[in-house]
C-alpha cells in the first residue's frame, strides 16, 4: 500500500513488538503512520481541527485495539478502516452536518467559494486552506477516492478493497470527482480567457 | 477530433493519459499538439493535480508527537478502567441469576426419576439465604474466567467471557 516492501516488513515487526507491549515500537509505529492518519482524517472531515481530533482518537483506539489486530490483514488497511470509523463516529457525535459549500466560501473566498484567481492559485501552489477549499467541492466519498487514486497512486482494486466497494463503484466516484474539480477549474480558466480576450 | 469531445476526455482522464498526450504519445497527442486551447486545458488539469498532491503532502498534525502519545495513553487507560468497571457492574446481576439457576438445576436433578447424579447427592432446599448479595466473586487477573461462590459450598459457578477488543 504505497510503501516500499522493506518498510512494510518493518511495520509488521513493529506491530508484533507493539502488541507485546513494547512502547518504543508503538511510538515508532505511530511516528511512521500519524501523518497518513491525519491526511485521511483531513480528507474525510475537510477540517484541520476535526482532523486533529480524529487523529488523536485513532491513537487511543490503536492503544486499545492493537492487541486485537489479526495479522492476516495488512496493518495499513486495518489502520485505514480504524481511521475511517473514527472519523465517522466523530462526525455523528458532533451532530453537525458540514455544509461544504459554506466551508468553501469560508476558506476560499470569492463569489462562489473558490479563490477568485485559479491560475495565480495554481502557480503559488495550493496549500492548506486552499487545498481544503478545492476538495470541499466534493462529497466525502469522492474526496477519499480521488485522494487515494489520483493523489496517492493506489490501484483502483486496492481502494475498492479498502473502502468495501466494487472497483466499478470506485471508478464512478473517481470520474465524478475529477469532473467536478476540473469543470470548475476549466470553467474559470475559460471565463478568465474571455475576459482577457474582450479587453 | 473536435475540441468539445477532447474537453470531455480531459475532465475525466487519468493524469497519465493527459501527460502522455501532452508529451506527444498516445491517442490524444495529435489533437493536443494542434490545439493550443485543449493543450492548455490539459496542462491546467495536471497543474491542479500536482498542486493537490503537494498541498496534501504538506498537511501535518500540529500536536507534537510526544504530547499526542502521552494523551492517547492516558485516555486509553481511562477507557480501559471504565470498561472493566462496566464489565463488573454487568456481572453482578448475571452472578445472581446464575446462582439461582444453579440452585434450581440442582433441585430438579434431585427429584429426577433416574436418581442422578447418585444417591450420595442430597437435593437442597431453596432458602432465602441463596441471594445475590451472598455470592462471592473472584476473577484472577490475566484470565478470562470469573468464579461465583454461592452460599452452598458445593455450588460454584464459573463464567468464561471473551476479552473486549477495545471498541
Amino acid at each position: 500500500m504505497g510503501e516500499p516492501q522493506g518498510g512494510t516488513t518493518q511495520t509488521t515487526e513493529l506491530v508484533d513488538r507493539a502488541r507485546r507491549g513494547d512502547e518504543t515500537a508503538f511510538r515508532r509505529l505511530v511516528e511512521r503512520h500519524r501523518d497518513r492518519i491525519y491526511r485521511q482524517a483531513l480528507v474525510q472531515t475537510g477540517d484541520a481541527d476535526d482532523a486533529e481530533d480524529v487523529t488523536q482518537e485513532v491513537l487511543v483506539r490503536l492503544h486499545l485495539g492493537l492487541a486485537g489486530f489479526r495479522s492476516e490483514s495488512k496493518f495499513e488497511t486495518w489502520l485505514f478502516t480504524l481511521t475511517r470509523n473514527a472519523a465517522a463516529d466523530f462526525r455523528s457525535k458532533q451532530n453537525r452536518p458540514r455544509n461544504l459549500a459554506a466551508r468553501m466560501r469560508e476558506l476560499g473566498g470569492g463569489e462562489d467559494g473558490v479563490a477568485s484567481d485559479p491560475t495565480g492559485r495554481l502557480e503559488a501552489s495550493l496549500i492548506g486552506d486552499q487545498v481544503r477549499a478545492f476538495l470541499a467541492q466534493l462529497s466525502e466519498r469522492q474526496r477519499t477516492v480521488l485522494d487515494l487514486v489520483d493523489l496517492q497512486d493506489y490501484p483502483t482494486s486496492e481502494v475498492a478493497q479498502m473502502l468495501g466497494m466494487r472497483p466499478v463503484t470506485v471508478r464512478t466516484h473517481l470520474m465524478r470527482a475529477r469532473r467536478v474539480l476540473r469543470e470548475e477549474l476549466l470553467g474559470r480558466e475559460q471565463t478568465k480567457g474571455e475576459r482577457q480576450g474582450g479587453m | 477530433m473536435e475540441c468539445e469531445r477532447m474537453l470531455e476526455i480531459i475532465v475525466e482522464a487519468d493524469p497519465e493519459t493527459l501527460e502522455d498526450g501532452l508529451s506527444g504519445n498516445g491517442e490524444h497527442a495529435g489533437h493536443l499538439k494542434s490545439c493550443p486551447g485543449c493543450a492548455d486545458a490539459a496542462r491546467a488539469v495536471l497543474a491542479l493535480n500536482a498542486s493537490l498532491v503537494e498541498g496534501l503532502a504538506a498537511e501535518k498534525p500540529s500536536t507534537p508527537l510526544d504530547r499526542a502519545l502521552r494523551a492517547a495513553a492516558a485516555e486509553a487507560e481511562r477507557r480501559g478502567t471504565a470498561d472493566r468497571r462496566r464489565l463488573w457492574r454487568g456481572l453482578v446481576p448475571l452472578a445472581a441469576a446464575a446462582s439461582v439457576a444453579g440452585l434450581l438445576a440442582i433441585r430438579s436433578v434431585g427429584i429426577s426419576p433416574d436418581g442422578l447424579p447418585g444417591e450420595a447427592y442430597q437435593p437442597i432446599e431453596m432458602t432465602a439465604r441463596a441471594t445475590a448479595t451472598e455470592v462471592g466473586i473472584s476473577a484472577p487477573e490475566g484470565t478470562n474466567v470469573a468464579m461465583f461462590r454461592t452460599p452452598n459450598p458445593d455450588i460454584v459457578v464459573y463464567w468464561f467471557y471473551e476479552r473486549g477488543e477495545g471498541r
